[in-house]
């Protein structure tokens, strides 16, 4: 039975920015970077559990953590699991603690989405100081994004998990694209995989988060932008909070149709063990069999796993009805991409594009019409993911026209891993490029009965989403030039693409 | 397997037709080595009437056997992301620059081997011993990963097609750097050596396709010392 209830850490604060659940955290987090304390237990280790610095090899404990896979869920659940644990002893160790707070405590997550407040990071990881002590407050890091520390929110887009929770499947096999959690394809530290997707909630608000939480690696400071950078990201002690709330929307996408379900017993997705440290430092190895009750095995809930109000969309849910079996089974087809890469580097940028007839099994199938539809950017390249991007989908070209630009809002695009993406000095990463696709088929379909579908010409914006909001504003001539949109990095994207199914 | 399951099965690996290809190469290697007199005679009698045709024939034929194996999952990828009706054309362009790339690097040791005649042979436990001290040296593994380094390419017409070519060559180049060593002792040993071929190939393949290719160095250093132990003691027909 479930022992241990994550609760949210804006409703702790809510009461009292320094409730004794984060307080305690604050206070083991200290313990973990004690320098007396000895590996596995500290928060440098912990941190090197998800990755190393590039060219730095792992081993079977360093640098495991599972991205554009579907192991990305269960990973990073036994990740903080185990870490959980290893806090919950250390903070059981101290006399400061309220012993009900010792029995009771449990990693808080950080829902975003709770409300406007909420997108802004907790008081208690903006406070220099821990809890009036006049002590540093270890969970407060200097290297994050500008604003951060000063209550600048998230943008709404980077947070919202609607989109996220939207695929109706856990995931695809290799060589296809969609689904919730990321390929069905083997064990993958960076993207070992050639051409494997990262899933819906991997990209946002997983990503997004990631990067605009960090913000900017500046150049001659290699500690800059801890949350954005893969192997940095473990070192802010918000990644731990924000990592909870993505393990509380898994729950939350099983719980709201009776569609959503794990892979089914036998799958290859329990086979892998992924090995951690328990609070004493000893090894041990689970597979994604262990990590999937969460209640049994891993003794912990969430205080709510209620769907928040999805924001406006346009279109229909469509995406929610079955699929096919010769849709699932075969792959997706390639229709038409921009002919080059294209290159972000702060500004906005359009492309447009034509597709073809679909031409294999879907023509066949006969209809007409696909029964997906995706949105897919392939071979991302970059020294760091700098910011999020806003995609729309046939957005009208004229900025003062009255549309609105959420009715051609397609996902924010986040880069988190794309300094890693061509890394060829390790096996881990193995050098591919990042890729992502959304899935589109609503929003396609919408624009189709309001005759704004040609595929002819499929144009795709992607707005820089500097500030909470300004891609939005900007479209709206709201917005004016960007006080740090010469210092962004370029990132490259190889194509832009749809895939019908 | 019904029609449907053919279908898909075809649709999920457009790279069907060059594994075919690939089993055609080794077939016909197999025969005119071991498919009695009539295949041997027309081997001897292909190399004695044409040399250097017979010689670029037989290093074409190897290369599609033992190389081409180990770039069918990028000729996969680069397929699943091409129009449907292209799907063909990418993989035939993809594999032609890649096995072009080969016969370039052919061109260079074949008749290097030829001038050196039958003491090529002796030369062939130090090759393979080169082979095995080249697993340990990080440039191969850096160029075995870069392998997977595959841009997408422009949708259609001869943007499209001169990517796809420019994409072989550049895997081509990389895979060149990666297992020069292993295609020297084959050169050296001649396409007779089937037994070797496959070994090298195994090897070859197994680099390429690893998840973490580098822990294979030293199972493949053993594997590559072992077979010039071998070719020491009995040197290759």
């Amino acid at each position: 039975m479930a022992q241990y209830v994550r609760r949210d850490i804006w409703g702790l604060s809510e009461t009292d920015p320094w409730h004794p659940i984060i307080e305690a955290y604050a206070l083991g987090v200290r313990e973990l970077q004690r320098p007396e304390r000895a590996e596995p237990l500290t928060w440098a280790y912990q941190a090197k559990i998800h990755a190393l610095p590039r060219g730095v090899a792992g081993d079977q404990f360093l640098a495991q953590c599972q991205h554009f896979c579907w192991f990305f869920l269960p990973w990073h659940r036994l990740y903080l699991y185990y870490f959980e644990r290893i806090v919950r002893a250390a903070i059981q160790t101290l006399d400061e603690v309220d012993e009900d707070v010792k029995a009771q405590w449990a990693l808080p997550y950080w829902n975003y989405e709770r409300n406007d407040a909420a997108r802004s990071l907790p008081p208690a990881f903006r406070d220099q100081t821990l809890a009036g002590r006049g002590e540093p407050n270890p969970l407060f890091i200097r290297q994050r994004k500008p604003g951060r520390n000063q209550g600048t929110p998230l943008d709404p887009n980077d947070v919202r998990s609607d989109l996220a929770r939207l695929p109706r499947e856990f995931a695809f096999p290799d060589g296809s694209v969609g689904g919730f959690a990321g390929p069905a394809v083997g064990p993958s530290h960076v993207g070992e995989v050639a051409g494997a997707d990262s899933g819906e909630l991997e990209n946002a608000p997983h990503g997004s988060v990631h990067v605009q939480v960090g913000g900017l690696r500046q150049a001659g400071d290699p500690q800059d932008g801890l949350m954005a950078i893969f192997a940095t990201a473990g070192l802010d002690p918000l990644f731990w909070l924000h990592h909870c709330n993505l393990d509380r929307l898994w729950e939350m996408w099983l719980g709201e149709d009776d569609a959503h379900v794990n892979p089914p017993a036998g799958s290859p997705f329990y086979a892998p063990s992924f090995h951690f440290h328990d609070e004493a430092g000893a090894a041990v190895a689970k597979t994604a069999e262990f990590a999937v009750d969460t209640a049994g095995n891993l003794e912990y809930t969430y205080e709510d796993i209620t769907p928040p109000a999805p924001p406006r969309r346009r279109g229909r849910r469509r995406t929610t009805t079955p699929m096919s079996e010769d849709a699932a089974t075969n792959p997706p087809e390639f229709v038409g991409g921009t002919p080059k890469p294209i290159r972000l580097a702060g500004a906005e940028e359009r492309v447009s594009f034509e597709t073809a007839r679909p031409t294999g099994p879907m023509a066949r199938r006969g209809g007409g019409r696909p029964e997906r539809v995706y949105l897919r950017f392939e071979g991302i390249t970059g020294e760091q993911p700098g910011i999020t991007y806003a995609v729309y989908l046939n957005l009208p070209d004229d900025d003062a026209t009255a549309a609105d630009p959420e009715d051609y809002y397609v996902g924010n695009l986040a880069f988190f891993g794309v300094e890693r993406a061509g890394d060829v000095d390790t096996d881990r990463p193995g050098g591919h490029g990042l890729n992502h696709a959304f899935d589109v088929t609503e929003l396609v379909e919408a624009l189709d009965d309001d005759d704004e579908w040609d595929p002819q010409e499929v144009r795709v914006t992607l707005s820089p989403v500097h500030s909470s909001g300004d891609a939005v504003r900007r479209r709206r001539g709201g917005a004016g030039p960007d006080p740090d949109a010469a210092e962004t990095p370029a990132v490259q994207i190889g194509r832009v693409s749809v895939y019908y199914r | 397997m019904t029609a449907v399951a053919l279908r898909r099965a075809g649709a999920q690996h457009p790279e069907a037709g060059a594994a075919l290809l690939v089993m055609a190469a080794w077939l016909l290697l197999f025969l005119l080595i071991a498919g009695g007199a009539p295949m041997q005679d027309l081997h001897a009698a292909l190399h004695a009437g044409a040399a250097v045709p017979a010689e670029a024939l037989g290093w074409l034929t190897m290369t599609t056997a033992t190389m081409v194996p180990t770039a069918l999952p990028v000729a996969r990828r680069l397929a699943l992301t091409s129009l449907w009706r292209r799907r063909g054309r990418t993989i035939a362009l993809f594999l032609a620059s890649y096995v072009a790339v080969w016969g370039l690097f052919g061109a260079a040791v074949l008749p290097l081997v030829a001038l050196l005649g039958s003491d090529a042979a002796t030369l062939l436990p130090a090759v393979l011993l080169v082979a095995a001290a080249w697993a340990f040296c990080p440039a191969k593994w850096r160029a075995v990963r870069a392998c997977r380094l595959v841009d997408p390419l422009p949708p259609s017409g001869w943007t499209a097609d001169r990517a796809c070519w420019r994409t072989g060559v550049r895997y081509g180049q990389r895979c060149v750097l990666a297992c020069w060593p292993l295609m020297l002792a084959m050169a050296i040993a001649g396409h007779a050596a089937i037994g070797l071929m496959l070994l090298l190939s195994a090897v070859a393949v197994a680099e390429k396709r690893a998840a973490e290719p580098s822990r294979l160095a030293r199972a493949a250093a053993s594997v590559l010392v072992l077979a010039a132990c071998v070719s020491a003691i009995v040197p290759p027909a």
